[in-house]
């Protein structure tokens, strides 16, 4: 009935790209510290939402978790594709405060001072 | 669905305490809502809305035993557009304090508890009662704009 998510995730200088696939329904479905481990020299993490299809609050507390552990590394948080409901959802809960949300890959990865 | 505003409809659905699960009754509501002729920002809503409230019968009314079921009945009316979630288990008591989203980035509160939340933002109105079953019923309502109510 799930269809999981999948994560991948590179680093182009300093910035962290992980790209997300499929549901965010588990708050534990990674562990942050295996995505920024403690001596990874960030200075952004972008998230990719484009094939991320449903959200819940589950999936909801994940990001947040994520998004503590790149605080802790100083690093900022980005993302785009995501769909204007979760865009929504996002903004409701407090989540854009610290969850910078982009219109698409070249805006969020300009915005993370990577220039392709 | 032009009905009399006196006439109501009812669409019952019983799904396990399985995680997942819970898209059944969203797929179902996205029918119901789209037939009765909500946008899609409002359908998108209620889904959401929706999703949560099995969630939590789930896992805190029948604390994810997969053999108690989650009952989803969907009454409709013109005018309004009620689902009510209920569970099997003991019952429960909504939260009584907003999240808050600096606490939990912060690591001081923990990064769950956003589903009551998000139901009552979603819909136009959250309601719980104790189910004669003994378990709890979470009803979400939905107002059509334009439509006069008779609740």
């Amino acid at each position: 009935m799930s269809k999981g998510l999948i994560i991948t995730t590179h680093a182009e200088e300093r910035v962290m790209i992980i790209e997300l696939s499929g549901e965010l329904t588990k708050p534990d479905a990674i562990l942050p510290e295996q995505i920024l481990p403690p001596d990874t020299q960030i200075m952004a993490v972008v998230f990719n939402f484009t094939a991320v299809e449903y959200i819940n609050s589950a999936g909801i507390a994940l990001l947040i978790r994520l998004v503590r552990r790149a605080r802790e590394q100083q690093a900022a948080v980005l993302a785009y594709g995501v769909s204007n409901h979760y865009q929504k959802i996002f903004n409701m809960v407090g989540l854009t405060s610290y969850l910078y949300l982009y219109p698409d890959e070249a805006t969020a990865l300009a915005a993370a001072g990577l220039i392709r | 669905m032009n009905k009399p505003v006196s006439t109501e409809e009812t669409i019952e659905l019983r799904i396990p305490s399985r995680a997942g699960s819970e898209k059944i009754a969203m797929a179902a509501a996205a029918v119901v809502a789209k037939d009765m002729g909500l946008p899609k920002e409002r359908v998108d809503d209620l889904t959401t809305a929706l999703a949560e409230a099995v969630l939590n019968a789930m896992e805190h009314g029948n604390s994810m035993n997969e053999k108690l079921q989650v009952i989803v009945t969907f009454s409709i009316t013109t005018d309004r557009l009620l689902v009510s979630i209920t569970d099997q288990g003991q019952g429960f008591l909504p939260p009584e304090q907003t999240p808050s989203m600096q606490a939990k980035v912060a690591g001081d509160a923990p990064a769950r508890g956003w589903g009551w939340f998000l139901m009552e933002q979603l819909v136009d109105r959250v309601e719980v009662v104790a189910a004669p079953s003994g378990g709890t019923s979470v009803r979400l309502v939905v107002i059509m704009e334009g439509k006069n109510t008779h609740e």
